[in-house]
């Protein structure tokens, strides 16, 4: 396993990235200069053809209801993608190559949450709570988890790619979906070790799964709670009333 | 045991999403478009778009080691003694020093529309139900487990025993009594012999009806008597370690429950 960091190419992304923040976390996440990032990001504000009228789609506004479903379909999903690599960073479990994942790609799916929260606005789905049930605490469930999120995250996607109307979201969505499919390829590279099992490219072509399969799918694993996690705290202070 | 769930809950998505996959193979020179694929852009689609909720995404189970808790939605919360009883009663937050103490309820029982909650009120494990649609139900994964004969509360988190201290109980004539109970309330003391914090708890002595100006409702709180932790002297708190009640105070949501044997 190489321990070259792929520069991802979030150019479309841009498109939503109305101040800046995607930029930024792209920056570190390449560990690439500012300059060479605004070089890249300059390359993409010449096409000035997307971001004249993305002001209005970045509201959430404009947006036909079925892309607003769509991007809070994806919403949802880079939500529990980025809460489960958020709460197996802060356990601590994982270390060497399976860290670095982690971190790498936990950034990326904090990006696109924040791209599509921008995108949506106030239309934007809240963040549910999660329950990833121990999945994090040992580096073998851990890639084992990550394998089957990020290959939902790219089948996903794509069942939805012509779905979208709004070409802007479309290319948006497009530039995420292959960022999905190399965390699968290098998560299965790391288990694998080598020995190309599992495969990180296992098939010459890639199926599609439609939105109330992935949503099936999801629920089933119990990840996500309808309910909250109560929080500690709500102290008062005085003086206790009780038995001694 | 976990492992095996784990694994078949692994084995489950990866199930489902190989049914997904199931139309992505190769019919003659190019891949078929899969079943669950929609026909292409410009195409009259033969279905409409998937409306997206979350609901669909979210589980309804408690998590697995988790228990419920109900917050009314406003101030105060209508009680009833069954579901659709006549006759109700309105419950109210304590007030301590002119401050609300949050309401909450720990959730024993539930009925469509409808759930059972244990009231902090005496008598001991005396219930009310509450309508659904007044509460917001919320889980803890915390479980305080008081072992009153060898001295010890365990902390229990998600099934798994996170914390394991040394207590002081109730003495022979004022006993901590059994039962299964929560925590009502949450206050930082500014008295020392309930050291820092003090945890109240839906219980109730069997034997003081009063005590320091309360109806001898029992806690667990902290102590600046640590020598007497590990012995049966208390009025029927649980006393602990200073350092170990700032733990729980930070740690614990109000509404967990506490089982006392």
């Amino acid at each position: 396993m190489s321990n070259h960091i792929e520069p991802v190419d979030v150019s479309h992304l841009a498109a939503f990235d109305r101040d800046g923040a995607l930029g930024e976390a792209a920056e570190h996440i390449n560990d690439t200069s500012r300059r060479s990032f605004l070089r890249n990001a300059g390359v993409v504000a010449g096409g000035v053809g997307v971001l004249a009228w993305l002001p209005g789609v970045a509201r959430g506004q404009s947006l036909p209801q079925g892309d607003v479903d769509i991007l809070n379909y994806a919403l949802t999903l880079e939500f529990l993608e980025s809460a489960f690599y958020d709460e197996a960073n802060k356990k601590g479990a994982l270390s060497g190559a399976y860290a670095r994942f982690a971190k790498v790609v936990g950034a990326h799916e904090a990006a696109h949450v924040d791209a599509l929260k921008k995108t949506l606005g106030g239309k934007a789905t809240k963040k549910p709570s999660f329950d990833f049930k121990g999945t994090t605490a040992s580096q073998g469930t851990f890639a084992q988890t990550a394998i089957v999120l990020e290959d939902t995250g790219v089948k996903a996607y794509q069942g939805q790619a012509t779905e979208i109307k709004t070409p802007a979201v479309l290319k948006a969505a497009i530039s995420i979906h292959p960022v999905e499919a190399r965390h699968a390829a290098w998560i299965r590279s790391i288990v694998g070790g080598g020995s190309g099992s599992p495969s990180p490219a296992p098939d010459a072509f890639n199926p599609a799964a439609d939105m109330a399969t992935i949503l099936a799918a999801v629920q089933g694993t119990g990840f996500i709670n309808a309910m909250e996690t109560a929080a500690s705290g709500g102290a008062v202070t005085g003086q206790p009333a009780i038995g001694g | 045991m976990r492992r095996s769930l784990v694994q078949r809950m692994l084995a489950g998505v990866a199930a489902v999403l190989a049914v997904a996959a199931g139309g992505g193979v190769l019919r003659g020179a190019l891949p078929a478009s899969d079943a669950a694929s929609p026909p292409a852009r410009g195409v009259a689609s033969p279905r409409p778009p998937e409306p997206f909720s979350l609901a669909d995404v979210q589980s309804r189970k408690v998590p697995r080691g988790s228990s419920l808790i109900a917050v009314p939605k406003a101030r105060s919360i209508r009680a009833y003694r069954r579901p659709r009883a006549r006759r109700t009663r309105r419950l109210r937050p304590r007030v301590i020093e002119g401050q609300r103490v949050p309401m909450r309820f720990m959730v024993v029982a539930q009925r469509k529309g409808w759930v059972r909650v244990q009231l902090p009120s005496r008598p001991n494990r005396s219930t009310a139900w509450l309508r659904r649609r007044d509460v917001v139900l919320t889980t803890t994964p915390y479980r305080l487990v008081i072992d009153r004969k060898r001295h010890r509360l365990s902390v229990i988190n998600r099934n798994r025993l996170t914390l394991r201290v040394p207590i002081a109980v109730g003495s022979s004539l004022t006993p901590t009594p059994r039962g299964r109970y929560y925590v009502t309330d949450l206050i930082r003391s500014r008295d020392p012999f309930y050291g820092p914090y003090a945890l109240g708890l839906s219980a109730h002595s069997p034997v003081l009806t009063s005590y320091a100006g309360g109806n001898g409702q029992l806690g667990i709180h902290g102590t600046n008597q640590p020598w007497s932790i590990g012995k049966d002297v208390s009025h029927g708190c649980i006393r602990v370690r200073n350092r170990f009640v700032r733990r729980l105070a930070r740690a614990v949501p109000i509404g967990t429950p506490v089982v006392i044997r």
